[in-house]
């Protein structure tokens, strides 16, 4: 039995060394992967040391921090430590960076050439990678990548940058802060704010004061201003949208535009593809008889009455107009929603409901049991083409 | 025995071929980290001579990648480009879900098992037109197969009719909607997992996601939305996660990468974490964080790129990275373009109105429209009718699908828009039959609104001679010495209004001293 196992441990070790002694000559472990197969290069040993090898002690550059408009370079080294000649050519970049003209294209034995990268931050503030690619004619490096990184900064910051406000109730008002800091030793002020929308001027109170340094958000920041902004829900329903722009005394910075966002509901809101919130009418556009359409809505029930809240469809004109609700779904005590599918099915007359001057328009007439909506109507233009 | 022994050169063969395979492996699989620089082959560096290759551009990709027994395939920050906008040239821009539909469906033709994970943030503007794209947005990556999507802020600051909207119609079944520390709609609402576990390829691989401290005063003013300090959150959910017995564990962070690389270190249980947060361009290599054997990811923005994270039986290279540019070596995929379609009909039918896009009074005043400037101005508009500028909304009709009811296109392809807010003013471009007076990207959009002018010269409103003066005043520009964009030029009033639609996105190239000359126009005759 000892010698049985001694055959087979022998056989093993023999079989393992001889099967390494192939692979290492099939496959060599210093001819990685991305070897170019360059034909008779590799026929010989004494060709095989004439070859160019190209080493570049650095592939990535770190430039730090960089405000916004400023360039910054770095000169990366590339060498050949090859016996060959070496050719380097640039062989794409990204868009924001330019490599400058290598000094030649071509790197004898032990001789070594720069490579500039160049990068303007024109981004946003935030971090940034860029590069370029080297193409060599070095068989084992024939693509060479040079990153530059690092982050852009502004001399002041917005934060947040937006005033958005979220769902506000319809005659409710809702209130948010956001901060001007600048980064330099600069005292930030702001000279003037302009809101160009007159409805929503009409529904926004801004305050600006000073700001302590532990309110801000940056902690770089030297000194800031905080902007309380008040939005009081008046009679629109629906989306509304607009800029706040401030004037600052920042030279770099003097005027600075804040988008303003929020959406005002009712107890009662409808939503879905093609619903104008502030007309209450819902687009289903232009279709063929022959393929019918069908828009999926859904009604939300929010407040105190929600979960007792029960719709029903009373009343659809035309008749070629169907209006479902479909289950009712509780997401919370104060929270309802209720799928409402309008459809014209195929095979309908060919039919214009788009409203005045051509016709009037379509609606469907919802009845509900809520104190403050027992009914509520949606207008619906459509068009019925042969 | 004598038996045995008749065998022994059969069982040397046996070992030697096993030597063999062996060590073809392990030389093969020496590096830990591959990169795809270092993976480049001599098929596609032979066609770096061709400018317009995008592999000699932007590399090759999977070189010697064997069969893996899955890829993980992570994106995120789309930021709303749903494509690119060819603004520049398709040919110069990355991304688009077209051509990310096209690079799933061959790596699944070639039998590669593929999980598609994206950390979140597909829009990047608020508004009607954001919530149409989210919702486009959403139901591409589910038509994509993708397995696990992440809350970006803006993705959460949509309106809660909206939010409630595309999830009330999300199928429960195929929800791929994952947070463990977001709650809509109420903490335990049904609308997002906790985490997911899929299984691909032979391995069980869990994942959930986290939406980072940076992002939370961005939705603080939601009140339907919760949201849980995200370690805490996670120590909650690690037990249960664990007990599923996962092959990999990801971690998929709308955060930037300090936060994800601390949450790495406190929970070393994910081999794998995804963040958003970083560089526009993602690095070609993934990073070991330091203190674990977890490793970050990286995906860039704007849907430019995907990472493909190839997980392989092997005790030396369990996995591959490979960085992958989204260019156009992928053709456009008819299904994503039917979408695109859908998208652009769906912006149509609900119209600028009801996209809340609305005229916003300019001070300056009422746009008159390029056709009027051309009575008196006849050597510029000339010039002008000879440049592109003045077939901008022709360029949009054109496309396909059409692009002129989008106003994030009409923006800077007609007249009397604010063009980097994507908003009209009040007697700015409405449509081709509201208002053809207006179409191109027109004289005023660079000069200012010139009705009050008109009006004036044509003595349709009584004004003294200086008045006249001040109004032609307010539409000159002048370009001043050396003016334009680059180093060590001169930012003008006039290379900051080109900048306005020549940013960085739409004509990264802009150099104002190289473009001036192709417009250049100089008084009234």
């Amino acid at each position: 039995m000892k010698s049985f196992l001694k055959i087979i441990v022998a056989s093993a070790l023999f079989g393992i060394g001889l099967g390494v002694a192939v692979a290492y000559v099939e496959v060599r472990p210093w001819a990685s992967a991305n070897i170019r197969d360059k034909g008779p290069a590799r026929e010989t040993l004494a060709n095989e040391n004439a070859l160019p090898r190209v080493e570049v002690p650095e592939l990535t550059y770190k430039f730090g921090n960089i405000e916004r408009g400023a360039s910054m370079s770095h000169v990366f080294k590339v060498r050949n430590v090859g016996a060959g000649m070496l050719t380097v050519e640039v062989g794409s970049t990204t868009c924001k960076c330019t490599v400058g003209d290598l000094s030649k294209n071509e790197i004898g034995p032990n001789e070594e050439t720069d490579v500039l990268l160049e990068w303007t931050a024109k981004t946003a503030a935030g971090p940034f990678r860029h590069g370029a690619t080297l193409m060599t004619n070095d068989p084992n490096r024939s693509r060479i990548e040079l990153t530059v990184l690092g982050e852009v900064v502004e001399s002041s910051s917005l934060s947040p940058s937006e005033m958005y406000f979220g769902t506000v109730r319809s005659g409710e008002s809702k209130k948010l802060e956001i901060f001007l800091a600048s980064n330099l030793d600069e005292e930030v002020k702001i000279l003037n704010t302009d809101i160009y929308d007159e409805q929503l001027a009409s529904e926004l109170t801004l305050k600006i004061t000073s700001a302590e340094t532990s309110e801000l958000p940056f902690p770089e920041s030297t000194n800031g201003l905080k902007i309380s902004a008040t939005y009081q829900s008046g009679k629109r329903i629906g989306p509304f949208r607009g800029w706040l722009e401030l004037t600052t005394n920042l030279a770099k910075a003097k005027k600075l535009s804040v988008p303003i966002g929020g959406t005002v509901v009712g107890d009662i809101s409808v939503f879905g593809p093609g619903w104008n919130a502030p007309r209450g009418l819902l687009r289903m556009g232009s279709f063929a008889s022959t393929k019918g359409k069908q828009v999926k809505l859904n009604l939300t029930v929010r407040g105190e009455h929600a979960k007792t809240t029960e719709i029903e469809v009373q009343k659809v004109d035309p008749p070629e107009l169907q209006a479902t609700l479909g289950e009712k779904h509780v997401m919370n005590e104060k929270l309802v929603h209720v799928p409402l599918i309008v459809e014209i099915v195929q095979g309908t007359r060919p039919l214009v409901r788009t409203g005045e001057p051509a016709s009037s328009d379509a609606t469907i007439l919802l009845k509900t049991n809520h104190p403050k909506a027992d009914q509520i109507l949606l207008r619906v233009h459509f068009s019925v083409e042969p | 025995m004598k038996n045995t022994i008749k065998k022994w050169p059969t069982l040397g063969l046996v070992f030697c071929l096993s030597g063999l395979v062996l060590f073809s492996l392990a030389s093969l699989l020496h590096s830990e980290e591959a990169t795809d620089t270092e993976q480049a082959s001599a098929a596609s560096a032979d066609q770096a001579e061709s400018e317009n290759d995008p592999v000699a551009r932007n590399g090759p990709i999977f070189v010697d990648w064997p069969q893996p027994k899955v890829v993980l395939l992570f994106s995120g920050e789309m930021d709303g480009y749903l494509e690119p906008c060819g603004c520049a040239g398709l040919e110069n821009q990355k991304g688009g879900l077209k051509r990310r539909h096209t690079l799933i469906k061959q790596l699944e033709a070639k039998g590669w098992p593929v999980v598609s994970l994206d950390m979140g943030g597909q829009i990047r503007r608020m508004g009607p037109q954001a919530e149409v794209k989210f919702r486009y947005a959403l139901e591409s990556l589910m038509k994509l197969g993708y397995g696990t999507i992440g809350f970006g802020a803006r993705d959460l600051q949509l309106s809660s009719d909206s939010l409630l909207y595309v999830l009330a119609n999300l199928d429960q079944e195929t929800n791929p909607l994952v947070s463990a520390n977001v709650g809509l709609f109420g903490a335990d609402s049904p609308f997002a997992h906790k985490y997911k576990v899929i299984e691909a390829g032979g391995k069980r691989i869990g994942v959930t996601a986290i939406l980072g401290h940076k992002h939370q005063p961005a939705i603080e003013n939601s009140s339907d939305i919760t949201w849980v300090e995200p370690a805490q959150a996670l120590r909650e959910l690690m037990p249960k996660l664990e007990s599923e017995n996962c092959d990999v564990l990801v971690l998929l962070a709308h955060a930037d990468p300090e936060e994800a690389t601390n949450l790495a270190k406190q929970f070393p249980q994910f081999q794998l974490v995804a963040t958003t947060g970083g560089a526009e361009e993602p690095p070609n290599r993934s990073h070991t964080i330091e203190g674990t054997s977890s490793h970050l990811i990286e995906a860039g923005h704007k849907g430019m790129y995907v990472i493909a994270l190839g997980l392989f039986e092997d005790s030396k290279m369990s996995f591959r990275y490979q960085r992958v540019p989204l260019d156009h070596r992928f053709e456009d995929a008819e299904e994503m373009q039917a979408m695109l379609i859908s998208y652009q009909d769906e912006l149509k039918g609900t119209g600028l109105e009801g996209l809340g896009i609305t005229g916003v009074k300019n001070p300056a005043g009422q746009f008159a429209g390029s056709e009027t400037c051309a009575d008196c101005h006849a050597d510029a508009t000339e010039v002008f009718e000879s440049t592109p500028h003045a077939h901008a909304t022709e360029t949009l009709v054109d496309l396909d699908p059409p692009r002129h009811f989008d106003p994030e296109c009409l923006s800077c392809h007609a007249t009397g828009w604010n063009p980097q807010e994507f908003f009209p003013y009040a007697s700015g471009y409405l449509g081709l039959e509201e208002t053809p007076h207006l179409t191109s990207n027109g004289c005023e959009n660079c000069h200012g609104p010139g009705a009050a002018h008109v009006a004036a010269e044509l003595g349709e409103v009584d004004a003294t001679d200086a008045e006249l003066e001040s109004l032609r005043a307010a539409l000159r520009l002048k370009v001043i010495d050396n003016e334009g964009n680059q180093e060590g030029q001169a930012l003008g009033v006039v290379v900051k209004k080109c900048m306005e639609c020549h940013d960085i996105d739409n004509s990264p190239d802009f150099d104002f001293q190289e473009y001036w000359p192709e417009v250049e126009h100089e008084g009234k005759e």
